[in-house]
């Protein structure tokens, strides 16, 4: 797992688990059913040995031809898998999310059984989805359902597939990494529910235009008219003059935007860092309230300064701006 | 058949075959038998359902049971491999009961192990094997699916792709691999090196005392069960006539002489003290006679001896392999003990094997040679226990009135309980007397009672005989020259002393101890079964180190002389009778023919499987079409899944509207390429279950 920090020093966050070098390239576990399985195998084997009884012999030489099968099965199981995936949606501290993969087999003819998805990086780390069958030559789309502890901007692609195949005794398991890029993975603020932010009437109320077409009262220039203009829109006067249909175009009204501040400053103490923690999630709060209302957001993080433009990817960038945002030690707490 | 169907049936019958392997051995008692057929019935009927009262009512009588066994065995009233084995029965028969999910399977299958462990404790039999080999297609078949169920529920798989999993080409596969697992399992039986390490407790398995028979000493009316016990004792060859005379039934008639009890104290034989004392050493060069018969014997582990077991009067034997190393390095040497039995000492741990050159009996020429018998002879054969039934002597008197030479006497006697008394291999149990209850009651008995009578009798008039233990004829193996002589061809004689001969044999048990030849059909059958149980013996049951080293050695053997026959000679030409030599061209051009034919096998092999494959939307319209057919409104082969829904709806029938919601559930997967989600699974289901 990695992480970028906006401004300042890197948000703390869990430590990245270390990938040895010398990780072998396939783990294997005994399930607890497993230990019995192989415990009992060995009292056969010593049973056998004791007595020199060939049927316990027959029932030994059974059991193994068991154990060698799991191996086999469930290495052809774990081999010619792929991952993709979609761009990763932004998540919310505390709230569920779901990242969707596509885990693909490669054609040949065995299938893949009973698999298991673990991530190994990102705020999905730990998550797990289970897919019980891929055909050769096929994939199955996964979902890998978490929820996310802290806010940040994550990367990753580190996955885990394992299988328990097709005995359940043992399961094995291999590093998979996503194909592509690292995914990138943005983590908001915790949600915490904030009235419509109030504050100075001059700052946050009253209206303004701007030069933009729009539905507001004020002219913002003439121009052909257009079918799709419609009777309500053409300037009568100026089309009596020109003697062609003129159209007028007018500004669009907008309301004062309203602005949420944050102070990014803090310590390095626990409580500093938990009270920025705190505005943080006050801040997303406010900015959500405001654009859930349909009023424009001017977002302030330490010397940064953002504007929701009222187009389809305001919220998201204020919102991940929120998310990113670093403390600024030495300044005021 | 769905997942959790096909779980629950292949978890049965690896229930069933494991029982079956275990209780085959006839060990088992039939009440528990009974017992645990009913709880696996009523398994089949509860299904996964859970009973809140069931599971500690089960635990309280597992434990129970416990108790009554442990009992049981430490009062001597059970033997503790039987003991073991109707424990692991009702802990099965618990576990069976008590399951409610695929989650209880694989403990489940644990316990059937436990059974199967007993039962080859208990019996070696075929049928043994073939319980065996089922239950190793029932188990890869149960524990897989188990995991498949347990893996869907993990992963929230609906009902429809979950049964879509169990298709016939999983089943295929998964019989595939228990094909495999088989073949593994014979290719780790076949390698494992073999030992008998006898670090505690039982040897060789099976938990009976060879009571009947062959031992150290005889103790009628004990238990036993010898006769059915198959294991080889002897495998016996005859490297100087290889075509010895058999019966139909490839049966030598020949006694495997042992050795001779002595004291018989009214209950059973002994030894008396000295008799077993090494005296001379037998002499190890071959004898030669036309009448001498050679035999190379190897006594396995299962016979428990140190004898030398010979068809006749020894009179040379040659010591071959030990199977303990260790062994190897003391001198060991064939003696004959003050009693005039051939023995071992210092006695064997194992396996041995030996050369043996004998002289068969025969009773021409015993006929008047006197009375006159050392003190040492009579002290050896003519002591009789103290409160004798006087009935005993008198019976004696009778049988043989009007007799005064020891031969016709010992031939008057042997033939009246030949021709008076029946065999049985049924115990009477516990007798007072048990010699007097076998002549004047119950008139049967196993060979023990007919050797003991006739001692007996001919100890009363006053003529030397003692028991003697070996074994009774022997098989020949299929398709070879070795002879096996198996623990359950145990049996007990009479030797007799005639002055200036020796000890003779009479054998005093009617013709019914070997096993009656069936006729016609039967005999059909026997045969086949026979040839079954034989190659089970020869190829399972007596597979040890000496086979697998035997095993070794030849396909070294094979593969160096594949080799030499390969080698070319200097000049290129083969060496006699090698394979023709092929020049390299040839050579490169037979290579290229066996790729191509294989590339083209595999390329058919992919033509023909795809699109076989069959998907979710596939088999859930499968089942669609069965439960409308089964309601007389099936498809017509002409008719599309549309025109079919409006002809339907036409005739009102009852499945329209299901049939219309899943046929286009059916067409947006199958054709529309949409995959459906958890709510269209569960509607599916709805569905479904509203058409059965």
């Amino acid at each position: 797992m990695s992480q970028v920090a906006v401004a300042g020093r890197a948000i703390p966050e869990e430590a990245a688990p270390k990938r040895s070098r010398f990780r072998p390239p396939r783990r294997l576990r005994v399930t607890r059913e497993g230990w019995f399985y192989v415990l009992f195998t060995l009292g056969v084997g010593g049973a056998a040995v004791n007595t020199g009884n060939n049927m316990l012999y027959l029932l030994l030489g059974l059991q193994l031809a068991c154990i060698v099968i799991s191996g086999v099965l469930s290495e052809w199981a774990l081999q010619g898998l792929s991952l993709r995936t979609e761009e990763a949606p932004d998540a919310r501290v505390g709230e569920a999310a779901s990242w969707h993969l596509v885990l693909g087999k490669r054609p040949g003819r065995i299938p893949s059984y009973t698999l298991v998805l673990t991530a190994m990086e990102g705020p999905a780390r730990g998550a797990v989805a289970g897919v019980l069958r891929v055909a050769p030559g096929d994939s199955e789309r996964v979902a890998l359902r978490y929820t996310p502890t802290r806010r940040g901007r994550f990367t990753g692609r580190a996955m885990q597939v394992s299988t328990r195949f097709p005995f359940g005794l043992f399961e094995k398991s291999r590093d998979l990494e996503v194909e592509g890029p690292p995914q990138t993975f943005f983590v908001y603020p915790r949600r915490r529910p904030m009235p419509m932010p109030q504050g100075a009437p001059e700052q946050r109320e009253g209206t303004t235009t701007r030069s933009e077409p729009g539905q507001g009262a004020e002219l913002l220039h003439l121009r052909e008219w257009r079918p799709e203009d419609g009777l309500r829109n053409v300037h009568w006067r100026k089309s009596a003059q020109a003697g062609r249909w003129v159209a007028s175009v007018r500004e669009r009204e907008q309301e004062r935007e309203i602005e949420v501040e944050v102070d990014l400053g803090a310590q390095e103490e626990s409580e500093s860092l938990e009270a920025l923690e705190l505005r943080l999630e006050r801040a997303s709060g406010e900015v959500e309230a405001a654009l859930d209302a349909q009023r424009s957001v001017a977002l302030r993080l330490g010397r940064q300064r953002l504007v929701d433009r009222g187009d389809s990817g305001g919220r998201r960038r204020l919102l991940r701006a929120l998310a990113e945002a670093a403390p600024e030690f030495g300044g005021a707490p | 058949m769905n997942l959790a169907t096909a779980r629950r049936i292949s978890t049965h019958v690896a229930v069933l075959a494991a029982f079956w392997a275990m209780a085959s051995g006839g060990d088992f008692p039939p009440t528990g038998s009974a017992v645990f057929a009913v709880a696996v019935v009523a398994s089949l009927l509860k299904g996964d359902r859970q009973i809140s009262w069931l599971a500690p009512t089960l635990l309280v009588a597992s434990a129970g049971s416990l108790v009554v066994l442990a009992l049981a065995v430490a009062q001597g009233g059970l033997d503790l491999v039987v003991g073991a084995a109707i424990f692991a029965a009702v802990v099965t028969a618990n576990r069976v009961l008590a399951r409610k999910s695929a989650a209880d399977d694989p403990l489940l299958f644990l316990t059937t192990l436990l059974m199967l462990a007993a039962g080859a404790a208990l019996s070696g039999e075929l049928a043994y094997g073939l319980g065996f080999a089922v239950y190793a297609f029932a188990v890869v078949l149960g524990l897989t699916f188990s995991h498949l169920e347990l893996s869907a529920d993990a992963a929230g798989v609906g009902i429809v792709r979950r049964n879509a999993l169990a298709s016939r080409e999983l089943w295929l596969s998964l019989f595939g691999l228990a094909g495999v697992a088989m073949a593994g399992a014979g290719l780790f039986f076949v390698t494992f090196p073999r030992v008998n390490a006898r670090w505690f407790g039982r040897h060789a398995g099976v938990g009976r005392d060879p009571l009947v028979g062959f031992s150290d000493q005889v103790r009628l009316g004990g238990y036993g069960a010898l006769r059915s016990d198959p294991r080889p004792a002897l495998r016996v060859t005859f490297p100087d006539k290889p075509d010895m005379p058999v019966d139909t039934d490839q049966r030598l008639d020949l006694l495997w002489r042992g050795q001779s009890l002595d004291r018989f104290d009214g209950k059973g034989w002994n030894v008396s003290p000295g008799q077993r004392d090494v005296g001379s050493p037998i002499p190890s060069n071959p004898a030669r006679g036309s009448s001498v018969i050679h035999a190379h014997v190897e006594v396995l582990p299962v016979a428990q001896a140190a004898s030398v077991f010979s068809p006749g009067e020894v009179l040379a034997v040659r010591l071959g392999q030990l199977d303990n190393q260790a062994e190897q390095a003391t001198p060991h040497r064939a003696w004959r003990s003050a009693a005039g039995d051939a023995t071992i000492a210092p006695r064997p741990a194992g396996y041995y094997a030996y050369d043996v050159w004998a002289r068969p009996s025969s009773l021409a020429a015993l006929a008047g040679k006197g009375r006159s018998y050392t003190e040492l002879v009579q002290r050896m054969g003519l002591q009789l226990p103290e409160g004798i039934d006087p009935r005993i002597g008198q019976l004696a008197e009778r049988w043989s009135s009007g007799l005064d030479d020891p031969l016709a006497i010992a031939v008057a006697l042997r033939d009246h309980l030949k021709s008076e008394y029946r065999y049985t291999t049924e115990l009477p149990g516990e007798q007072p007397d048990p010699l007097a209850h076998f002549l004047f009651e119950r008139k049967e008995g196993h060979c023990e009672f007919f050797s003991t009578a006739l001692a007996v009798l001919l100890r009363t008039r006053g003529i030397p005989a003692r028991e003697v233990t070996g074994f009774s004829g022997g098989r020949r193996a299929p398709a070879s020259d070795v002879f096996l002589v198996r623990a359950g061809d145990a049996h007990s004689w009479v030797e007799v002393f005639f002055p200036g001969v020796g000890w003779m044999p009479f054998d005093a048990t009617p013709d019914a101890f070997k096993e009656n030849e069936p006729s016609g059909l039967a005999a059909a059958w026997a045969a086949v079964a026979d040839t079954f149980e034989r190659s089970w013996r020869a190829n399972v049951i007596d597979y040890d180190l000496m086979a697998q080293l035997r095993g070794l050695q030849s396909a070294w053997q094979a593969v160096t002389t594949a080799g030499e026959r390969f080698r070319r000679e200097p000049d290129g030409s083969s060496p006699e009778g090698g394979l023709p030599t092929l020049d390299p061209m040839r050579l490169a051009g037979l290579a290229l023919l066996l790729i191509g034919v294989g590339f083209a096998f595999r390329a058919w092999r992919r033509r023909r499987n795809k699109g076989q494959e069959e998907s979710p939307a596939t088999a859930m319209w499968s089942r669609v079409e069965l439960r409308a057919r089964r309601k007389g409104a099936g498809r017509r082969p002409s008719e599309t899944a549309r025109e079919w829904v409006q002809r339907l709806q036409r005739d009102r029938s009852p499945v329209a509207a299901q049939v219309q919601e899943l046929a286009a559930l059916y067409e947006a997967a199958r054709f529309g390429g949409i995959r459906w989600g958890a709510d269209d699974e569960a509607r599916i289901g709805t569905l479904l279950a509203a058409m059965k």
